[in-house]
Formats: structure tokens, sequence, C-alpha cells
């Protein structure tokens, strides 16, 4: 019952579960609201338990887990709210048809399981719809309850996710263009609320933006991993990684005020994967494992890169002249209060995307652990 | 004699040479990030020395190599100098490969960036934006001579995009007004195309040539260049000349360099007089040997060059602001360049490109004095006029020449072609995809009366966003 699977994949987690577990310690919200000390706690609980998650190798201790993290997020938060339930329900009903038909008890276990068909197409759509439901943004006021970029839908997709889907032929061809698809999605709405930014409160604005582009950056994860293919895998796990940095510094310079706009401007830059950053590796790993066996998804991925650089620019900038009309009276003060968070963030990015060997080797492991190599479309 | 060249032109001095021009404005602008950072305020002058010296440094490097390289057998220099990673076989090599074409790049580029720092460090004295100015010049600089010296498609692009971010930046650079933000995000949006059509070319030539390096697909020495076939050197072609609209703000894009004008002087100077207007004609310059396959490909780049040309310095001519006239100006004469290169006239288009950068730097430097200098013309021609009543719109018919003049004056409608092509559309579709989202509310919590309401195109968002959100007198 208590195996665990400290194997490449978990190490590739942490640092997102990390820069997660970061963000709720620092989240000026939990800081006014209960202490300094309280919102420390609340980033080592959210640490802990998505270490949890990650670490072992049982569905039942996961399940267990899952449902201990929506309470202390209950907790947390002071209030209800539909989408974490709805997604630990999915993944509950999943994990426990896969435990009660499959009689699976570890991870390890799930790529020899012998599922009748209907039961895995069924396990597999309740996974994906917990991931959609991960990817989708929901329009919130204040900061975004659940976490930015270590969904446990994801550490469900690819330790249940993947090894059940080699067995289906059509789930890397489907799974792939409903990731497309949804980027699209969060991309338009994206722009939409950039070019909409007088009707948002000004934290609501940094929320929604915040959310959609966490929305497009999950759903090219997704997409690399549900692919089936090599480059776009390896591409896919980095872009994990970067995704978590960009977010994290997006985050950290855009509720600060005055607005530190080189930050501001930095954090974009990670975010639409410009040179020199991690995001700008996995990006062209990316595109270029898609487009040998999947050209349209490789010119619909492009597509949707082009249009999410220009969204994110123009809600960036609506957020600068927004904060310029609301506190004029900050107009006089020196531009940039520095966040260690957003340096460190900015650092690591620009450390990993200068000398990326190392980690598109590491990321190259993982990536044989989660997928076999029988498995694999290039097979 | 022939031991000191031979000794110059060996393998070492040049991969010095290589490092200093490829990393020495990085680091300057990186000194400059750290001081900034680490709370240290230093004064103009350690900035603009500190900028100075690697810039310059970077400069003087890239002319020495551009000139040994000339000495050297062949005129190429070919190196891979090491790997940045890979995976089974696909690979990314940081290489360098210059000849005579990216010779003469370097020499536009080396002959610019110096004048510029040192130019900028008294035009910005006592400007909030000093220290990010410099910064930005340091990678625009690390960006140019990446894309110039890259060895492969794959390191072009690496330049290309920071060439791009870098032009982006400055044209925000006066960040506390709103125009110069939403113009920034005209520039991006229209760079991030292009960029994405330079992606497109890098993976294709993957694709059809098995590698991306520029001795590879165009030979060097000995080794013989890639033969693609017809279909694929125009689906290629096609792709570098859509990223070359961009960067040169070609037909239909050439709207946009008026908008990046809202930056400070010198970097309007660096990007649209000098070098990145000329990026897009350099790398059409670049695939000019795949056209000989692509005869399409040579046809559209000579009619998008000459319809640029035309109508760019229509609109130049009637164009009220110093640096709009210059810039559009810029753009009609990378056209020209265009269809120099779309008629086979590399050579020449070079040279063009060369004069033509230095003549619109100092053009472009000079426009903050524009009238101090129209007056001393004045009086050198002895306070008489110095321009005759002719012009040669005269023989045009009357009507002709009003409707001309019309179009020139809206830029021949392309931008509100564009809007209603591209912006509009994506806009409706935006609206539609989020017209599902709940509404938002008020801080006061009532609901936004009008949340339907017709999105802004983006030139002229801001007024409207400014409005409505100082009408919410939140403090």
């Amino acid at each position: 019952m208590f195996a665990w699977m400290f194997d490449p994949f978990f190490w590739l987690v942490v640092p997102v579960i990390v820069l997660e577990a970061l963000r709720v310690a620092r989240s000026e919200r939990k800081r006014q609201r209960y202490s300094v000390a309280m919102a420390a706690l609340f980033g080592a609980l959210e640490l802990l338990v998505l270490g949890l998650c990650a670490a072992t190798g049982s569905p039942l201790v996961f399940m267990l887990v899952m449902v201990v993290r929506l309470a202390i997020v209950r907790v947390r938060e002071r209030a209800w709210w539909v989408r974490g339930p709805l997604k630990a329900s999915l993944l509950l009903v999943a994990l426990g048809i896969l435990m009660a038909v499959g009689q699976v008890s570890s991870f390890a276990e799930v790529a020899g399981t012998n599922l009748d068909p209907t039961w895995r197409i069924t396990i597999l759509v309740l996974i994906c719809a917990a991931c959609a439901a991960a990817i989708m943004p929901v329009r919130i006021a204040d900061e975004p309850k659940e976490t930015l970029s270590a969904p446990l839908a994801f550490i469900v997709f690819v330790r249940v996710g993947l090894p059940l889907g080699a067995q289906e032929p059509l789930f890397a061809v489907v799974v792939p263009v409903v990731a497309v698809a949804m980027s699209l999605v969060c991309a338009l709405w994206l722009f939409s609320a950039g070019k909409r930014a007088n009707q948002f409160e000004d934290s609501t604005l940094v929320s929604e933006l915040l959310v959609c582009e966490r929305g497009v950056l999950l759903s090219f994860v997704w997409l690399g991993l549900a692919s089936n293919e090599h480059l776009a895998g390896i591409g896919a796990l980095l872009l994990w990684w970067s995704g978590s940095l960009a977010l994290l510094a997006l985050e950290a310079s855009l509720r600060r005020r005055p607005l530190p706009k080189p930050m501001a401007f930095f954090a974009l830059a990670m975010a639409v994967n410009l040179p020199g950053t991690i995001g700008f590796v996995a990006e062209d790993l990316l595109v270029h494992g898609l487009l040998y066996e999947r050209p349209i998804l490789a010119v619909a991925f492009v597509g949707v890169v082009t249009l999410n650089a220009p969204a994110l620019y123009l809600a960036l900038v609506n957020v600068i002249v927004d904060v310029h009309a609301r506190y004029p009276h900050l107009q006089a003060q020196p531009d940039a209060p520095r966040s260690i968070v957003m340096l460190v963030a900015a650092t690591l990015s620009l450390l990993v995307g200068l000398i990326p060997r190392p980690f598109v080797a590491g990321a190259n492991q993982v990536y044989d652990t989660i997928v076999p190599a029988s498995h694999r479309a290039d097979h | 004699m022939e031991a000191i060249i031979s000794f110059l032109t060996s393998q070492p001095p040049l991969h010095v040479l290589t490092c200093v021009t490829l990393l020495s404005p990085a680091a300057g602008a990186f000194v400059l990030v750290l001081l900034s950072v680490s709370g240290i305020n230093p004064h103009e002058r350690w900035v603009a020395a500190v900028s100075g010296i690697t810039v310059t440094g970077a400069a003087l490097a890239a002319l020495l190599l551009a000139g040994l390289t000339m000495l050297r057998p062949g005129h190429e220099f070919d190196e891979v100098l090491w790997t940045m990673y890979s995976v089974e076989s696909y690979h990314l090599d940081v290489s360098i490969y210059v000849d005579p074409l990216s010779a003469t790049m370097i020499v536009l580029g080396g002959a610019v960036l110096p004048v510029l720092g040192r130019f900028s460090g008294r035009y910005l004295h006592k400007d909030p934006g000093y220290l990010r100015f410099f910064v930005l010049l340091g990678v625009a600089a690390t960006g140019f001579f990446w894309f110039v010296l890259g060895g492969s498609i794959d390191m072009a692009f690496f330049g290309w995009e920071l060439l791009g971010l870098s032009s982006v930046l400055l044209v925000a650079f006066f960040w506390d007004r709103s125009e110069p933000l939403v113009g920034s995000g005209r520039v991006f949006a229209t760079y991030r195309v292009a960029d994405i059509a330079l992606l497109t070319s890098a993976v294709l030539l993957h694709s059809y040539a098995g590698d991306s390096s520029w001795a590879s697909v165009f030979g060097v020495g000995e080794l013989e260049g890639a033969h693609l076939g017809t279909f694929p050197a125009t689906v290629l072609g096609l792709a570098v000349l859509a990223a070359a609209i961009g960067k040169s703000a070609q037909v239909p894009v050439t709207g946009y360099i008026v908008r990046a004008m809202e930056g400070p002087t010198p970097s309007s100077a660096l990007f649209y007089g000098t070098l990145s207007i000329h990026a897009g004609v350099y790398l059409i310059l670049r695939f000019e040997p795949l056209f000989a396959e692509a005869p399409i490909v040579r046809i559209a780049v000579f009619s998008v060059g000459l319809l640029t040309a035309i109508t760019a310095s229509l609109s130049a001519r009637v164009r009220a602001d110093a640096k709009g006239a210059l810039a559009l100006a810029s753009a009609g004469q990378a056209g020209l360049m265009l269809a120099e290169v779309g008629l086979g006239w590399t050579t020449l288009a070079t040279c063009h490109l060369l004069a033509h950068g230095l003549l619109r730097l100092t053009q472009f430097l000079r426009s903050p004095s524009w009238l101090t200098d129209a007056q001393a013309r004045r009086s050198a021609f002895g306070g008489g006029r110095f321009r005759s009543d002719f012009y040669a719109e005269r023989l045009l018919p009357i009507p002709l020449r009003n409707w001309l003049y019309a179009a020139a004056l809206s830029r021949f409608g392309m931008d509100a072609i564009l809007d209603r092509l591209f912006s509009r559309p994506l806009s409706a579709l935006a609206h539609l995809a989020s017209s599902s989202r709940p509404r938002m509310r008020k801080r006061d919590g009532a609901r936004i009366a009008d949340a339907c309401a017709p999105i802004q195109s983006v030139g002229s968002a801001p007024h409207v966003h400014v409005h409505a959100s100082t009408s919410k007198g939140v403090h």
C-alpha cells in the first residue's frame, strides 16, 4: 500500500511543486488574512501534500491525500468552490475503477494490467476530463484557489493515463486535438480579457490573465505528453518547468504596486518562450516533435503560439495602463520594488535556457520512464 | 606577412573574435541588470561606459572578424562552437558562419552600434529609463550579431527574436504614456507573426534539407549545397518571405513602422533606420540561392518589394512628422532592395543595404534638429527657397493626384484592411468564445451594465480604457 515512486518523473515534478508551495506561502492575500507564519504553514502543507501525491505509488494513498488536500484548501480559502471537488471526484472515480476492476494496487502495475476496453476508455475519459477541468480557466475575482501549474490531474495522467492510453490507438489522436482546441480557447479568452480590461477590477484582471495563460501553457504540456512523440514529450516536460517559472514570475510581478514593469516584461518573455529562456528550448522540441508525424497539429500549435504572445502582451499593456490610471500617486515613486521570487524564477529560466543540455537529458530520461519505448509512435 | 595573416586567419584568433562579438554586449547588459537589481544606482557615466566598452568591443571584434574572414581562402568561416542540446538524431548546434554577405551586415552593425551608443549617452541624459535603454541596446546588439553570424537558421532565429524583443521594448520605452505601449503592442504582434514564419522556415528547412546549417544548405568551398526541388523551395521561400515582410515592414504590414516611432530617436534609428528594417532583406539575400529553384518566390519577392517601394515612398512624402516620414522611406528603400533581389541583382542589393543603412542612421539621428538643419540650409541658400517648385506629381492629372494624396495619407488603407481581415474577426471570435463566461462585477457588486460592449481596436483601446478605469474611482 505504501509503495513510493521516487522515479525521474517525481524529480521532474518536485521543482514545479516547490514553486507552487512558494506561491502559496508568499500569497499577499493569505498574509493579510492570516499571518506570515500561517501563510508559510499553508505553503509547507501544499508542498507536503503535492509531494506525497507525486511520490506515492499507491492509487489508494493518492486518493486519500487528494481528499485531505481538498479539505486543506477549503480551510485555507474559507470557501467551497465547484471545480476542485469536481476534478477530485473525476479522479477518485477513475482511480476507484482502476483499483476495483483492474485489481491495481500500484501505479507501476498499470502498464501491465489487462482491462476491458470499456473500462479502460472510461478511466481515460475521466482522467482526461479532470485534465481539461484543470486547464480550463475559471473566472475569479481574487487569487486562484487551486494550483497554478501543478494540477494533480496531470500526475494521474502521467501515472495512469499514458500507460493505459498506449493500449488505445485513438488516444494519441483524440487527446492532442482536444488539447490544441483548449489552448486556442484559452488564448482567445486571454485576448478577450486584454481587450476588455476596463471591465475588470485590478486584481481580477491579473487573475484572469494568469488563469488564461496557465490554460494555454498547460494545454501545450498536455498536448506534448499525449502526442506520443518523443521530442514533443520532452518539450512538454520542459515546458511544464518553464511554464511554472513563468506563471510564478508573472504573478510575483503583476500583483505588486508600484508595478515592477521591467520584471513584468521579463515574465512575459518567459511566458511566450522567447530566446534565452528554457521555454524557447521546450517550444523548439515540441514543434519539431509534432511536425514530422502530426503536421496539422504542429500548424495548429504554431497558430496558438502566434496568438498567445500578442494576447498576453495586450493584457499586460492594459494592466500597466490600468495601474497608471488607478494609482497616479504611485507614478512618482521609483519603479521596481524587487521581488526575490521573480529574480529567482528569472535566473533559473535563463540558466536552464542558456545551458539546456543537462536538463534536456534529464527530461529525456523522464520521458523514457513514463512512456516506455515499446509504446511510442516512433517505435 | 603571410605568416601573420595565416596565423590571424586560423581558428584560434577567429574563435576569440567570435566569442567577443557574440558575448560581449550580452555581458554588458547582464552587468547593468545586476547593478540595477542589486540596488546600486550607477551614475549615467558608468552606465554609458559599461555599454560603450562592451558594445564597441563587440563591434570592433566583428569588424576584425569580417575583415580576417575575407582574407581566408574561399572567404568563408564555418565552425560549430558547441552543441546546445541533442536528443537522438536531433541536435541544436551553436555555430558561426561568416561569408561576404554576413561580413557586409557586420560592417553595418559594427559601424552603427558604437555611434548610436555614444549619441544615446547624451541624448537620454537624465531620462529615468537611461539604464534600461543601454540594457536593451546590449540585447539588441547581441541579437543582431547572433542573427548575422549564426551558422544555422536556428541560431539566426535566436538572434532574430532577441532583436525583435529589444525593438518592441524600446518602442514601449516611455511606458508612462499609453500610446507607446499600445504602439509597441502592434509592433509585437507583427514581429510575432514574422517570428513564427521564420520558425516555420527553420522547421521546413530541417524537414526538406535534413539540416539547418547555412554551410550544408548553401554549400561551402567544395561542399555542394542542398537541392530541394521546386515545391519545397517554393514553400520554404514563401515562409521566408513572410518573415521578411514582417521584419522589414513590407506590404501589407508597413503601417506598424509608423507606430514604432513612439520610441526614443536612437532606438528608431537603430531598428527602423539600420538594423531591424534590413534584417528581412538580409534573410531574403541569404536564401536567394534557393530561389533559383522557385521562380514563384522570385516573382513574389519582386512584387512585394516594388509595391512597398511605391506605396511607402508616397506615404513618406505626405507624412507630417520627420521620424514617420523617415521610417516609411526606409521601408520603401527596403522594398527596392527586395525588388533588386527578386531580379537577381544581389550585389546591388547588398551595396544598397549598406549605403542606405548608414545614410538613414545619419538622417534619423539628425531628425530632432530637423528645423535647425532646415534653417541652416536656407541660410546657405541665402535665405531663399532651397527646393524648386517642380514636383513630379504635377505631371499627373489633378483627380489622380488628389486620389494618390488621400491614399498615401491613409497608407493606402492597408491598416484598415488588416484590421478588417484579421483584428476584427479575431476580436469577434474572442468575444464569442468568452461570451459564455460569467460576467465580471465591479467592486461594489453591481453587475457591469454592458459586458458585451463592442471590443475596441488596438489603436483606440487606451483612450476608452483610461477613462473607464478612472471613472471607477478606485484609489
